[in-house]
């Protein structure tokens, strides 16, 4: 079972993947919306897998990860990446959260520093969790450290790319238009149609089955 | 290098754009200026002066010349050094 949650604070998506109680976390996000729904069901977190370093995908990590004790998977360069809030873009969190909501936060937020990933890889990387099997290519021009997380050939994870209802932003600070180009859309279009997407923005769709995100 | 120095280095860095144009700049005023550029002006000047700015002065930093008010009453930033 795939649960997606987001958070208020930038719209930002994560994904819970359970079996048989115990989960595999995608993006632990913002505002503890992971945590609270993993405590609601009783579940035993395992993983933690990253599609990028940037804020609002790991605003909480420290948190869930010292608190379940689990792993974190990231390609190396995100997670070198996690530990400086300029790569991670926790220095203009304000901002763009403003930009995003236009609302003018209450509080100003945390610069994030997280510890780098217990597992990292170079550009490509699988493995196996509760009979699922989990595929990673990483994907630069939205960030160095962006990836595709690939489950069962089914669903893809894919962070800030392939949103349906927004452009992938190439001008935050380590975008990279031609890495998008020459690398990221090629990976993208052969994704084939009917394999269920789910980004860390906005709503979760079928390849194919509905108008080509930007 | 002084507190004005690094104020314009985080502009011309930035925007790309000579020193002798930083007078009267401003805000979508040339393409480079926009949110996007916006967002990393502020961080590098919050990290040249050490300090986290308030979401409110961040959106009145809509001029060169309003940047320099701004960091100097309310951050304490001492452009006469």
């Amino acid at each position: 079972m795939i649960t997606k949650l987001t958070s208020q604070k930038t719209i930002c998506n994560s994904y819970l993947i359970e079996e048989d109680g115990f989960v595999v976390i995608i993006d632990p996000g913002q505002d503890g919306v992971v945590e609270a729904e993993i405590d609601k069901n009783g579940w035993t977190p395992e993983l933690i897998l990253l599609t990028h370093e940037h804020f609002d995908h790991i605003d909480d990590l420290e948190q869930v990860r010292t608190k379940y004790n689990v792993p974190v998977v990231a390609c190396r360069i995100c997670s070198e990446r996690l530990g400086d809030p300029k790569t991670n873009l926790s220095v203009i969190a304000d901002i763009l959260s403003y930009y995003k909501t236009g609302v003018i936060a209450g509080e100003k937020s945390p610069r994030i520093t997280c510890r780098p990933a217990e597992i990292t890889y170079e550009d490509e990387h699988e493995m196996e969790w509760r009979g699922h099997r989990f595929s990673f290519v990483r994907i630069p021009g939205h960030s160095p450290g962006s990836v595709l997380i690939t489950m069962d050939d089914e669903y893809v994870f894919t962070g800030d790319y392939m949103l349906l209802d927004d452009e992938t932003t190439l001008r935050l600070r380590g975008g990279d238009p031609e890495a998008y180009e020459n690398i990221a859309i090629p990976i993208m279009q052969s994704i084939p149609n009917g394999m269920k997407v789910c980004p860390g923005h906005g709503p979760s769709y079928v390849k194919g089955e509905e108008n080509e995100p930007h | 290098m002084t507190n004005l120095e690094k104020y314009k280095r985080a502009f011309v860095l930035n925007f790309r754009v000579k020193e002798e144009d930083l007078p009267g700049l401003e805000y979508m005023g040339i393409i480079q200026w926009d949110s996007v550029g916006h967002m990393d002006l502020i961080a590098d000047i919050e990290s040249a002066y050490g300090i986290q700015m308030d979401t409110k002065d961040v959106l009145d930093l809509s001029t060169y010349e309003k940047g320099i008010k701004i960091l100097s009453e309310k951050y304490g930033v001492n452009f006469d050094e």
